[in-house]
């Protein structure tokens, strides 16, 4: 039992070192996500100023990088969904390391997402008119109420688990931080003992959220591709979009959940809790989907290939010979196969590999995101000559700022919340520890070996 | 998450101190969470009119009091993209002037297709209203809409400039100000309203909108008083009657015994604008007489501080 | 060269006018057109036989036959138009050819060239066909008026000198002919004719001739004569009778030097045509023949019969009657029927495959006109039933149209009609509608989500409710801090954490910094 404490005790220590602990190079960190946000800002607001006209955007190809960034990180937003809500259900075990990443990547993700949209708009001053007047016919319009209900669950679904490690907490910092955040500890624990009411309560309300989080994520990134899915261009005039694109999105976020795990397993010690076996567990998964998603690609290509209706055969040709085919084989081969292959060859199967996969698979995901809207707006819709786009420096700052303001928001929740789920770890943790010394000696306890696993 | 039932039962003096405080919780939380069903109301009604904008003006009638249903008939036959007026498109030229339409936006824009067998034919291609216009269907804010008279308009004061219409559009029809539009000091004196799209405003779309408040008045639009050939027709359906400003055809009968059709008809978009097959012939193009002037506005230079942009 | 050339082209025509006499015991024809009772000025201008009817024929090359020396380059056939009038002195004759402006003051071959032939012997047959080797043979004598045009526009031509039929001055010949390779002028054949002269009157103009050589337009030859000449080389006309005529049109744009004696086109695949001259002076104001006198009613089925104005008792009797029906009480937006039956006068034997064509007038934005709603041919019973939509409510007239086989211009007649008002034909169909999806399925999946969001919101008050004081036998404080008592049976597991203790809720110890 002294074993089993020792590991509850050295979890503690884990789970409270960030917040405890911060190293100047943390606030090198800081300062250079600040510096890229700070240019960011600057370049949009030369967009507020001059217009869209600052932006490579133009009449033919009226979305780039603004939208498919927003698409990227609404779909890296379904890694909470899947690690939590479906392992959850499917009791694995395993996952628990790994939930509290996976629930706040998927708010951050979200937040950062919505924020694009919004970027894009070329009367920004105007974005309440979506609520006063909006249009429930609009794919835009779903868009957006997709996008807040699972803003809201999952805020929900990250808050639950965490009111536990909240109690937790406000009673082992109280003193050692400031004073608003053992308040700030408070209020989020509402009132946690533990007891069995409390048990029971927030036990039956993450069973609800679990149960709904997951027909609203397949939404969101459903309506999402319906913002293509609905118009009559020739590549988008596709019926398995929603599903393209909820494989896609679950893809990319279980690539980016293995990024953020490596880089946070490394920076703050948590190689005890968050294993090799972590990674190959969530890189099958990948491989999984990766596969899914070359099924998906011949799916599509190979049917209006076959036929080549009009606009099509122009699409073929800027997407696989011509002005695209740099962009798309990048995206199949390097995003697609490549993972695929390391995942499945046992010599590459391990954290390295599996990092490198999942950097690849989100590249590949986001040229691919990029590839779908430019291509997608090229295929000349009368006779004239296809336009070509190319993003200004104000598209590249602005996107940069995003995935720095990703990282930023990550950086500064893992230095206020736990960065793992410590009861649920400490739960399935002594589950395992019980099941193992039933299974030695049925009715006497023994030393279960401890250590990581 | 094991659960445990517990049975352990609670104090009756605690419980009933508990009740009752739980009760006003209670009411208090559902007077407060049903707060936002007073929005309700609103809500619905803005829903039950389908997010409808409405034209500033009442519809155009016609003489027998019905609401006018607006349409163009383009006679191929007769527009040759003004090679033998040895100028750039005038029905273009005239739209432009007429609504101050920033460069470069064309919205009425004679497109030359290539013809089966060599040779080409020149398109004039407005706006094309459609009775089931994929631009009205997506617009989150109910900026674009249709009109009573099956046009369809934008309203650059509600657009959020989100450009899904754009995307939308099968026809490349509609026009983004990216900038500050490239228009005259004098297009900033008119009084903007959606039947009369001047100024343009930056960062929102604007259109062909078949010139409303001219039809309204008893006159052509431009780009039909323009036209030298006559190749432009414009008509109501509900009169079956329409001109080019000096032939008068009842419009069903013009267009069944010509053979008229619509642009990418397999969209299902129904468009109202008709074209009947030709290249100029009537007044004396052969199809292997390629090219046309390009488009040209004319204020650029008197646009104070504003640029233009490629399409 | 030419003029001998041209003499021997008119050879040929005379000469395969002249044959094909086998078997046609009496020249019959199968076209006619009535001669109206009108003085005529001959000027060029046709305005003065606008409301005479006419004839439509289509001239064309005849064909050659084989084995000869004669070879053309092929033409287009052109359509041409003959009227014919008299007043009891003169005869005049109106040959209208629709086809470009080409005329040379200089070289007649480079102008447009007429030529009128008249049957005199009956006998004389005019060309069937190709082919008939015994074109040679000599079944009569024709009458020709063959004109070159040496004069300009407007310029009298015709008259000469007594004894001869040869103009001179202008050209218009007046010439016979007795076998298919001579044609000569009168008086100048071998037989003697000593009667011989050229009363013909002709002038001539183009409408299109404003716009120079080649534009299109119609050549309008004028040609008047007594009825009577007194040379036996001519056809003599008579009122109350018949003559034959028979055209011929020389085109210029044959070749670079202008028309070819083998390349001109003929009316003679249509055979004779007949010209019934009036017998006299009609006593009723002359109408053309077809327009019917419209009988206007108010009553919404309206049927206007129509008498027809005959033009001559001839042996053909083209008067035709139309009669109109529409369908019981028009409404606008309804769709109407309209009935239109053409019937001959006579016999009332129905006219079939006649185009029928329905007009009104309408106006929109400053312009008026009339309009063509809906066409149709009449059946073998001679009906055509066509519908149409009437668009504007009240009293109003349709105007029917019909060209008969022979005619020139359409005949017509009119129908009155009230139409009823009706409701709005087109509404906008705007926007997307997908049955049975409405707001109201995205406000109930709405509602849902948001209600269970706020079960979970009320459990966590619930939560909040449940801290506070512990039950009875609960591991109390110490299962807060390490979690003991979140698991089955491991009470025994509790322990106090070696860090400092915060008693209640909302007391936050000792202040410490980060």
């Amino acid at each position: 039992m002294a074993a089993v404490n020792d590991w509850r005790q050295r979890l503690e220590h884990t789970v409270l070192a960030p917040v405890l602990k911060t190293s100047p190079l943390y606030y090198l960190w800081l300062a250079l996500l600040l510096a890229v946000i700070g240019w960011a800002v600057y370049a949009y607001s030369r967009q507020l100023d001059d217009g869209l006209i600052v932006t490579g955007m133009r009449d033919r190809i009226s979305w780039g990088l603004y939208i498919s960034t927003f698409v990227f990180f609404i779909g890296i937003s379904h890694a909470g969904t899947l690690i939590s809500a479906i392992l959850r259900i499917t009791h694995a075990g395993w996952r628990t390391p790994v939930t509290r990443m996976a629930e706040f990547i998927t708010v951050v993700a979200l937040m950062c997402g919505a924020l694009f949209v919004i970027i894009d708009l070329g009367r920004p001053d105007r974005v309440l008119n979506v609520i006063l007047y909006g249009r429930w016919q609009s794919p835009i319009v779903w868009d957006v109420l997709a996008i807040t209900t699972y803003l809201t669950g999952s805020i929900a679904y990250l808050f639950l688990p965490m009111i536990p490690d909240m109690a937790l907490f406000r009673d082992r910092l109280a003193g050692r931080v400031s004073r608003w955040r053992i308040r700030l500890y408070s209020l989020l624990s509402v009132g946690w003992e533990g007891n069995p009411t409390q048990k029971r309560h927030i036990g039956s309300a993450i069973t609800v959220a679990m149960l709904l989080i997951l027909p609203i994520a397949v939404s969101v990134h459903t309506v999402v591709s319906w913002i293509f899915g609905m118009t009559l261009r020739e590549p988008w005039n596709s019926t398995i979009f929603g599903a393209f694109f909820v494989a896609g999105a679950i893809f990319s976020g279980i690539a980016t959940l293995i990024i953020v795990m490596a880089v946070l397993r490394k920076v703050y010690h948590l190689e005890e809790y968050i294993t090799e076996k972590h990674f190959v567990y969530l890189g099958y998964m990948m491989a999984a989907f990766a596969l899914i998603m070359i099924y998906a690609n011949l799916s599509e290509f190979i049917t209006t290939g076959y036929k080549l209706e009009e606009g099509q055969e122009f699409h073929f040709n800027q997407l696989f010979r011509e002005e695209y085919a740099g962009f798309y084989w990048f995206y199949a081969l390097g995003g697609l196969v490549l993972p695929a292959l390391i995942l499945l060859i046992p010599w590459t199967r391990n954290i390295w590999g599996i990092v490198v996969a999942s950097i690849f698979v989100d590249l590949g995901m986001w040229v691919e995101r990029y590839f779908i809207v430019v291509t997608g707006l090229r295929v000349p819709l009368m006779p004239y000559e296809p336009a070509s786009y190319t993003p200004s420096w104000v598209e590249f700052s602005v996107m940069a700022g995003g995935f720095a303001l990703f990282a930023l928001l990550i950086s500064l929740f893992i230095k206020i919340f736990p960065v793992m789920s410590f009861w649920e770890v400490a739960e399935s943790y002594e589950e395992e520890e019980a099941a193992a010394t039933i299974v030695t000696s049925p009715g006497v306890a023994t030393e279960p070996a401890g250590g990581a696993r | 998450m094991s659960e445990r039932e517990d049975a352990t039962p609670s104090p009756s003096r605690e419980s009933k101190t508990v009740n009752r405080r739980g009760l006003l919780r209670l009411l208090g939380l559902g007077a407060v969470s049903s707060a936002p069903l007073l929005l309700l109301p609103p809500v619905l009604r803005k829903a039950s009119q389908q997010g409808h904008t409405e034209s500033p003006q009442q519809p155009a009638t016609g003489p027998s009091g019905r609401t006018r249903q607006w349409t163009m008939i383009i006679d191929l036959r007769k527009c040759d993209g003004c090679q033998s007026q040895g100028t750039p498109p005038q029905c273009t030229t005239a739209c432009i002037e007429g609504h101050f339409a920033p460069e470069p936006m064309q919205w009425i824009e004679v497109y030359e297709d290539e013809l089966p067998g060599g040779g080409t034919q020149f398109i004039p291609t407005p706006c094309q209203q459609c009775q089931n216009a994929p631009c009205v269907n997506v617009c989150p804010v109910g900026a674009t809409f249709s009109t009573p008279e099956g046009t369809v308009l934008v309203d650059q004061d509600r657009c959020i400039g989100c450009r899904i219409c754009m995307a939308a559009c099968p026809y490349d029809r509609r026009f983004f100000n990216w900038g500050d539009p490239p228009i005259p000091p004098e297009a900033l004196l008119a009084d903007y309203s959606s039947e009369h799209e001047i100024p343009a405003k930056k960062g929102t779309v604007m259109k062909c909108d078949f010139c409303p408040d001219l039809p309204r008045s008893g006159a052509l639009p431009h780009c039909i008083q323009a036209c030298p050939n006559g190749a432009i027709y414009f008509g109501d359906l509900e009169e079956d009657v329409a001109t080019n400003g000096k032939d008068i055809v009842a419009a069903s009968r013009f267009l069944s015994e010509n053979q008229a059709y619509r642009l990418k008809e397999d969209k299902g978009t129904k468009p109202r604008v008709q074209y009947i097959p030709g290249h100029g012939e009537e007044v004396g193009r052969d199809s292997s007489e390629e090219g046309r002037l390009p488009t040209e506005w004319p204020w650029e230079e008197r646009a104070k501080g504003s640029k233009t942009w490629q399409r | 060269m030419r003029i001998a050339l041209a003499s021997l082209l008119c050879s040929v025509l005379a000469a395969l006018v002249v044959s094909f006499g086998h078997g046609n015991s009496t020249a019959s024809a199968d076209l006619s057109l009535p001669a109206a009772f009108a003085t005529i000025t001959v000027d060029g201008d046709d305005s003065d036989w606008d409301s005479i009817e006419g004839l439509s024929v289509t001239l064309k090359q005849f064909e050659i036959p084989s084995g000869s020396e004669w070879e053309y380059d092929p033409l287009d056939p052109v359509e041409a138009q003959v009227k014919a009038a008299t007043d009891g002195d003169r005869f005049y004759l109106l040959f209208k050819v629709f086809d470009d402006y080409d005329w040379d003051p200089d070289d007649s071959n480079l102008s447009g060239s007429p030529n009128v032939m008249f049957l005199i012997d009956q006998l004389a047959g005019p060309h069937m066909g190709s082919g008939d080797e015994d074109f040679e043979e000599s079944l009569g004598m024709v009458d020709i008026w063959h004109w070159e045009l040496e004069c300009g526009p407007g310029v009298m031509s015709g008259g000469g000198d007594a004894g001869t039929g040869n103009d001179p001055d202008c050209n218009l010949d007046d010439e016979f002919a007795t076998d298919p390779e001579e044609r000569d002028d009168d008086g100048k054949g071998d037989a003697p004719n000593t009667n011989g002269e050229n009363s013909l009157a002709g002038s001539w103009d183009h409408t299109g001739r404003a716009g120079g050589t080649g534009s299109e337009g119609a050549w309008v030859f004028e040609y008047s004569r007594p009825l009577q000449t007194g040379d036996p080389e001519d056809a003599q006309f008579g009122l109350g009778s018949s003559t034959f005529l028979a055209l011929a049109y020389f085109d210029a744009d044959e070749s670079r030097t202008g028309w070819s004696d083998a390349g001109h086109l003929t009316s003679a695949d249509a055979g004779w045509l007949e010209v019934l001259l009036p017998s006299g002076q009609p006593t009723a104001t002359p109408v053309p023949t077809g327009s019917q006198d419209p009988t206007a009613t108010p009553e919404p089925t309206a049927s206007p019969e129509s008498t027809p104005t005959p033009a001559a008792p001839g042996p053909d009797d083209s008067e035709i009657e139309a009669e109109v029906t529409v369908s019981d009480e028009p409404r606008v937006g309804e769709p109407s029927e309209i009935r239109v039956v053409l019937r001959h006068a006579e016999d009332g034997s129905p006219v079939p495959d006649v185009k029928v064509r329905v007009l009104q007038d309408k106006s929109f934005m400053d312009v008026e006109g009339v309009v063509e709603l809906i066409g149709a041919r009449t059946d073998e019973d001679g009906v055509a039933v066509m519908t149409f939509i009437p668009r504007r409510p009240g009293e109003q007239e349709l105007l029917i149209e019909y060209l008969l086989p022979e005619a020139i211009e359409p005949a017509s007649t009119t129908a009155s009609l009230m139409v009823a008002d009706g409701g709005q034909i087109f509404q906008s169909e705007a926007g997307v509608n997908i049955p049975g999806l409405g707001v109201w399925a995205i406000f109930a999946v709405i509602t849902t989500v948001w209600a269970l969001l706020l079960l979970i919101a009320a459990r966590v008050i619930a939560v909040a409710r449940a801290g506070g004081v512990p039950p009875p036998g609960a591991p109390g404080y110490e299962g807060r801090l390490t979690g003991g008592g979140l698991l089955e049976g491991t009470d025994e597991l509790t322990e106090p954490g070696p860090l400092d203790e915060a008693d209640r809720l909302d007391e936050p110890g000792t202040l410490g910094d980060d």
